[in-house]
């Protein structure tokens, strides 16, 4: 474990094995003493001075006199919260949509979409006088020319040449 | 082994020199840095890892995190408070508070950088409490806490007890580098001093990953051993 440990110090173990040492750490006084001796060594190395002793004892003692923290756990905290959060809303929209799709087929009337109001029924003379009136207002009033209108543009082009 | 045939004996009291090593060529800045490889927990996550311990009640937790940074947190209340005494006392109470305030820690920024910004209003509270002044907010601004490990020129706790102390561990831990076989020496070194990552250290000394992690412990474990009768638990001993 203390090979762990160095490594942990180091930021070189991958995540479970990271946890692990940490827990070993917290755990058991000879791993924290080893780890103040490496963090001692590392200062030492670099030219950076020691605490004293007794003032690191004074912090721990009053640290310990303290009442033991207990703070709330933050619910979906960092990826994986925002993952889980994802899934879900992603199970919910497809909840969503299938029950609407469900409803719309089920529904024995059909889509309730407006319907027309019936036409009203008029005699039939009167009806083919109206069509060949509408007939004639379309054959005036028509935007696009007859296929006599349209010259063989690309023929004529390539006779041109 | 390349280019690294060479360890520079250090004066007692003085930072170990290393060697000009292959890290600068790298372009890999000094300090103690982790490079984060895909996978690896990084020193801020192993910071945070210990916090949410330490917030479901493990007091331990919290503990790592006072020898991680107590150095750190003096060094930097030396530059508002300047006795040394004080500086403990000061530290000791941003400790406290920063336990106390654990619960708020929802890990927005680095544990330290949080923790120094307790550090520097502990000490301004301090010295006008004391009816003394206290420096403005720009002249300390717990931003600076982000670059703090590289800054120069910071004045340590000097006292002439403190002084001996800190010659006498540094003699120590220098005297066991150099006893040490030389891939050890240089590995704890590139380690240690540039920063390098295991993966760089196994490139430059040409040897896998597995070897530079087994060396580097190896070299801590002789180095602590050499310390361990410093390390006694005589009540004013430095760590």
């Amino acid at each position: 474990m203390t090979q762990e440990l160095s490594s942990l110090m180091d930021g070189e173990l991958d995540g479970p094995e990271a946890e692990r040492a940490i827990r070993g750490c917290c755990g058991d006084e000879e791993l924290k003493r080893k780890w103040q001796a490496y963090h001692l060594i590392g200062d030492a190395m670099r030219g950076e001075g020691p605490c004293r002793r007794a003032s690191t004892d004074r912090i721990m003692a009053a640290i310990r006199q303290e009442p033991t923290v207990l703070a709330p756990r933050r619910p979906l905290a960092g990826v994986a919260g925002r993952v889980a959060f994802a899934a879900a809303a992603s199970v919910a929209t497809v909840a969503v949509v299938g029950w609407i799709g469900m409803q719309d087929r089920a529904s024995p009337a059909g889509p309730s979409i407006a319907q027309p109001a019936p036409a009203e029924t008029l005699p039939a003379s009167a009806r083919n006088e109206e069509i060949v009136l509408a007939s004639d207002y379309v054959v005036v009033h028509r935007q696009m020319p007859n296929a006599d209108f349209y010259r063989p543009v690309s023929a004529s082009a390539v006779g041109g040449r | 082994m390349k280019n690294l045939t060479f360890i520079i004996p250090q004066e007692a009291g003085k930072p170990f020199v290393a060697p000009p090593s292959p890290g600068s060529a790298l372009g890999v800045a000094s300090g103690t840095t982790t490079h984060p490889i895909q996978g690896r927990m990084s020193d801020r996550e192993i910071d945070q890892q210990l916090v949410e311990r330490a917030q479901r009640g493990e007091k331990r937790a919290f503990e790592l995190l006072v020898i991680k940074y107590q150095r750190k947190l003096e060094r930097l209340l030396s530059r508002i408070v300047r006795d040394p005494n004080e500086v403990e006392d000061v530290a000791q109470e941003a400790f406290v508070k920063a336990y106390r305030a654990l619960p708020n820690f929802r890990g927005d920024s680095a544990f330290y950088t949080w923790l120094y910004r307790i550090g520097i209003n502990t000490a301004k509270n301090y010295l006008i409490a004391q009816g003394r002044r206290a420096p403005t907010t720009t002249e300390f601004d717990s931003e600076e806490a982000e670059g703090f490990d590289d800054a120069a020129g910071l004045r340590d706790i000097n006292t002439p007890e403190n002084e001996l102390m800190s010659k006498q561990i540094g003699k120590t831990v220098n005297d066991a580098i150099d006893a040490l076989p030389e891939e050890l020496r240089t590995a704890i070194t590139l380690r240690e001093i540039d920063g390098l990552s295991y993966e760089e250290i196994a490139k430059v000394m040409d040897c896998p990953i597995g070897t530079v992690r087994s060396r580097i412990f190896r070299a801590r474990e002789a180095v602590a051993e050499r310390l361990r009768p410093q390390l006694g638990t005589t009540k004013d001993q430095r760590w």
